[in-house]
């Protein structure tokens, strides 16, 4: 019968602790830019020109097709063969950034296009720009139908950000895969490791879903909560 | 009293032309507009008298002709070319001239006097503070002052149309347009949207209607047309209209909404 050694749990966690606190900004940091990557792209292949199109649809073909982990491995251990050498940490945010912000391009792309003509006509209609137009019919909006799943491939994202152990970023999972190789404790490393990435997940839905609530307009919040609720991870981002 | 013809017009369009491809909208249309005036366009469905209204303000792409407003020229033809003025004045010309949508098209993430104020806001860099007092005034009006701060999905159709014209009334434009404003309301709230728009026609604003609202469009308009195939077949008074028709094609849709 195993043992568990209770006594391990204050030990180490201090060291864990310092991991994820690099997952968290490896994660955020990550965010930003997948959703700029996102929004970007979107705008691209909404407007753009074919050649642009066609590229952007390149791209995201092959985030969604390549494993997130060869993407990293690629971009840590290959890159530099080439002449382009990145910390791991900065490694793993392009590595991450690039595989979420494919995906948010299609999630931005379906909002965007969802927002009824007829109002941004409305807008052009008492003389706004398009850009006003934009801003200020169709992106508030679209950005509200499109937060619950952002906030999914966040959650996600903070866990899938795990894969960043491979290429030797102190994240959360290295941490404890070193404790492990030092201390032959699985089960108390992994269990303490579990502990801390359902906390954070947890913390992390909570802080959408009331992101979300805050987005939503009166009228809408009368609705089953069920029918605008999807925090969940999305399966498709499993790289 | 001063004839429209010899007031100088607030919208004159000659020769106006839309195709998309092959498929010839509208034929050369010829139209001119004193300030005062409320216009009527009637006819059969795809005759392109919703075109029409929606090329006079640019939301659709004329292909050749002239429109002149307010004594700016927004498009002509020059040398057999087609060509428009450029983005910033065809935006200033639709801002003097805020269109009434069948569909309402509310902004319908902002509140009933949000939507109000946010022309002139935006558009017109105005402050605040006295665009909200006119707003209130507005939606007074219009009979609608404690939904100010209800959300269009909180609305009956014709409390939102009832909106959107406070809307497009909040720009203080010279010309009103309305892509048949009545035709996607339940019949019991079209009375309302019309006696809005009577009040306004009575204030001597200049309008131009699409409608197939015959009865109302015979009790207000200064002038009738009627739009078919692409061309004005035929424009007079709602006597001339509906009492004389002379081309066959108008006898034939008289007839025809009679029954």
């Amino acid at each position: 019968m195993y043992e568990f050694f209770f006594i391990l749990i204050p030990r180490h966690l201090p060291f864990l602790l310092e991991g994820a606190v690099v997952t968290v900004e490896l994660s955020l940091l990550s965010m930003v830019f997948a959703i700029t990557i996102g929004l970007l792209c979107a705008l691209g292949r909404t407007s753009g020109q074919p050649l642009l199109r066609w590229a952007i649809a390149a791209y995201v073909e092959v985030m969604r097709d390549v494993p997130l982990l060869i993407v990293l491995l690629v971009i840590f251990f290959t890159l530099p063969h080439i002449g382009i050498s990145l910390p791991g940490f900065w490694a793993g945010v392009l590595g991450l950034s690039l595989n979420v912000g494919a995906y948010l391009s299609e999630v931005f792309r379906a909002a965007l296009s969802s927002v009824d003509k007829g109002e941004k006509e409305a807008g052009l209609s008492l003389g706004m720009s398009q850009l006003e137009v934009f801003l200020r019919v169709t992106l508030p909006q679209a950005m509200r139908i499109a937060i619950p799943t952002v906030g999914g491939f966040f959650i996600a994202l903070l866990k899938d950000s795990s894969l960043v152990s491979f290429i030797a970023v102190s994240d959360l999972m290295r941490q404890g895969t070193i404790l492990i190789a030092d201390t032959f404790r699985s089960m108390e490393i992994y269990f303490m490791v579990a502990l801390i990435y359902f906390c954070m997940s947890f913390v992390a839905s909570r802080t959408v879903r009331r992101i979300e609530h805050a987005f939503t307009p009166r009228y809408l919040r009368k609705l089953p909560e069920a029918s605008q609720t999807s925090i969940g991870r999305p399966d498709v981002l499993v790289g | 009293m001063v004839s429209p013809a010899a007031a100088s017009p607030l919208l004159h369009i000659r020769g106006l032309h839309k195709a998309y491809g092959s498929n010839h909208v509208l034929r050369g249309i010829d139209l001119s507009i004193a300030p005062g005036e409320v216009n009527f366009f009637i006819g059969p469905s795809g005759g392109g008298k919703s075109t029409l209204l929606r090329c006079i303000n640019f939301l659709e792409t004329p292909t050749g002709g002239e429109i002149q407003f307010d004594g700016t020229r927004l498009c002509h033809e020059e040398g057999g070319r087609f060509k428009m003025a450029s983005e910033q004045s065809i935006r200033a010309a639709r801002e003097q001239m805020p269109m009434v949508f069948q569909q309402f098209n509310l902004f319908s993430h902002r509140t009933v006097i949000q939507n109000i104020v946010e022309g002139p806001v935006v558009v017109q860099r105005r402050a605040l503070d006295p665009v909200m007092a006119e707003a209130r005034v507005l939606l007074d009006r219009v009979g609608l002052l404690e939904k100010a701060n209800a959300y269009p999905a909180e609305l009956s159709g014709g409390q939102k149309q009832r909106i959107a014209i406070a809307r497009a009334l909040a720009m203080k434009p010279r010309l009103l347009l309305f892509d048949e404003p009545t035709s996607a309301l339940d019949p019991e709230l079209v009375a309302g949207v019309l006696d809005t728009i009577r009040v306004l026609a009575e204030e001597g604003r200049t309008m131009l209607i699409v409608t197939h609202e015959m009865k109302f469009a015979a009790r207000l308009g200064s002038k009738i047309h009627f739009v078919a195939g692409g061309v004005l077949e035929e424009s007079g008074t709602a006597h001339q209209i509906f009492e004389a028709p002379k081309s066959p094609r108008l006898q034939g849709f008289i007839r025809s909404i009679m029954d």
